[in-house]
């Protein structure tokens, strides 16, 4: 088990990330705090070492994800989906960013996944191959039908590879 | 546009709240006594005890349920036996002779209590034929010593209640496997015993097929003043003063008797009474 310092500082580090990818899977505050925590709480549990930071972040990554996922799975989970929590934590961002949110957490999980980690956490498609555990191309594939999709919902031509 | 994505995820923090409950909730977690991790070999030896538990619990319920502890025989000239489990209730009911099987025929008697069961036997409509006449009922029981005095006094009372020439009979719980040896029912064996007391000339093939009736009539005629003495407790052996023999050839014509094997009819035909 993790030191409680150790353990807090991942926290504080990373809560923004897991926070986002939680966003963008459940759209929902509640659910949110669940994953938050069990993700935070594996991390407590898990005794392997890290080899740097970054190791860190992507295996935090891919916890978050996985711990989604799974959440989704639930039978009862998949019937209570809202989009509440853009409707909370958004009120007070501007038009275009929620704009843009919805766009991005209205596509398929596995689109969503690679946008955010390209676009927003800069891993190339070969990094983002490693995090989700897919083929290089398969991600080049899914990040070119995600542009595509936000394209036609946002327009512009701003989606460049 | 791709700015605008990171602007728009940019937006997103996690609630301080959220953090701050976070690392309570880990600390909680962290002071959680860890559950013992048993060792598999532990976890086998309790899966298996719990197997073995469940066989236990198993034998026993089939031995308490379906273990037949007393019989109670129920001759005229039909002869059949109940077999009774620890709670006095029928667990099978087999005919020793095809006016038996005749008899056991539609009725249901399996987990009646001994006493409805010989109630339901007695006033069946193929048994009111034997009974019409001056044939005469003996009930006999054997029990084992829990349920002796219970079964006894029960069995009485029901010959009691019972509006024909009726009477009960005691017997050892050992004969009733000799009984079945010879593919006899226990009341029937019961009373052969008694006649081979009575008349030496008498083997117990001659006596296997007579009828109940004739065995109680050449008991009479032999001067056993009441047939109904239990022949374990009889100690004097009277000679046929008549010699009366084994000439009941004849009379055993109108003895239906079982087949050669020594099976009772309706158990070998796979019916119990249900």
């Amino acid at each position: 088990m993790r030191s409680e310092d150790d353990v807090n500082q991942a926290v504080e580090r990373y809560a923004d990330m897991v926070q986002r990818v939680c966003l963008y899977h459940l759209k929902n505050q509640t659910d949110t705090e669940d994953v938050f925590q069990n993700v935070f709480l594996k991390y407590m549990l898990h005794e392997e070492c890290f080899l740097d930071q970054e190791h860190e972040k992507a295996w935090l990554l891919r916890v978050t994800i996985n711990a989604c996922r799974d959440y989704l799975r639930n039978f009862f989970r998949r019937n209570t989906v809202s989009l509440d929590v853009l409707k909370e934590a958004e009120a007070e961002e501007r038009k275009d960013y929620r704009e843009v949110l919805e766009a991005v957490m209205s596509l398929p999980a596995k689109y969503k996944d690679a946008i955010y980690l390209h676009y927003y956490e800069g891993y190339s498609a070969a990094e983002i191959g490693r995090i989700l555990g897919k083929k290089e191309n398969t991600i080049y594939s899914q990040l070119s039908r995600a542009r595509g999709m936000l394209r036609d919902k946002l327009g512009g031509d701003g989606f460049d590879e | 546009m791709t700015n605008k994505i990171q602007d728009a995820f940019d937006n997103i923090k996690a609630d301080p709240r959220l953090t701050e409950s976070t690392k309570r909730y880990l600390s909680e977690k962290r002071r959680e006594k860890p559950r013992p991790q048993h060792h598999p070999v532990m976890r086998l030896a309790v899966s298996a005890a719990c197997a073995v538990f469940f066989m236990i619990m198993g034998a026993f319920g089939y031995s308490w349920v379906l273990e037949p502890v007393s019989y109670v025989s129920i001759d005229v000239n039909p002869s059949i036996e109940l077999a009774l489990n620890r709670s006095n209730r029928v667990i099978s009911a087999a005919a020793y002779n095809i006016e038996g099987e005749e008899i056991l025929e539609g009725l249901s008697l399996r987990w009646k209590k001994y006493s409805e069961a010989i109630h339901t036997v007695i006033e069946s409509e193929g048994m009111s034929v034997y009974l019409s006449g001056e044939g005469e009922l003996v009930l006999t029981v054997a029990a084992d010593e829990n349920h002796r005095e219970e079964l006894e006094e029960g069995v009485s009372r029901c010959a009691g209640h019972i509006g024909h020439d009726c009477h009960n009979e005691n017997a050892d719980l050992g004969t009733v496997s000799q009984a079945h040896e010879l593919g006899l029912s226990l009341g029937k064996y019961n009373a052969c015993l008694k006649l081979l007391r009575y008349d030496s000339s008498i083997t117990m093939e001659d006596c296997k097929n007579m009828s109940m009736a004739e065995i109680l009539i050449r008991l009479r005629k032999l001067g056993a003043d009441d047939v109904t003495d239990d022949a374990g407790t009889d100690d004097v052996i009277k000679e046929n003063p008549i010699k009366t023999g084994t000439d009941g050839s004849d009379q055993n014509e109108n003895c239906r008797n079982r087949g050669e094997d020594n099976t009772p009819l309706r158990q070998r035909k796979g019916h119990h009474g249900h």
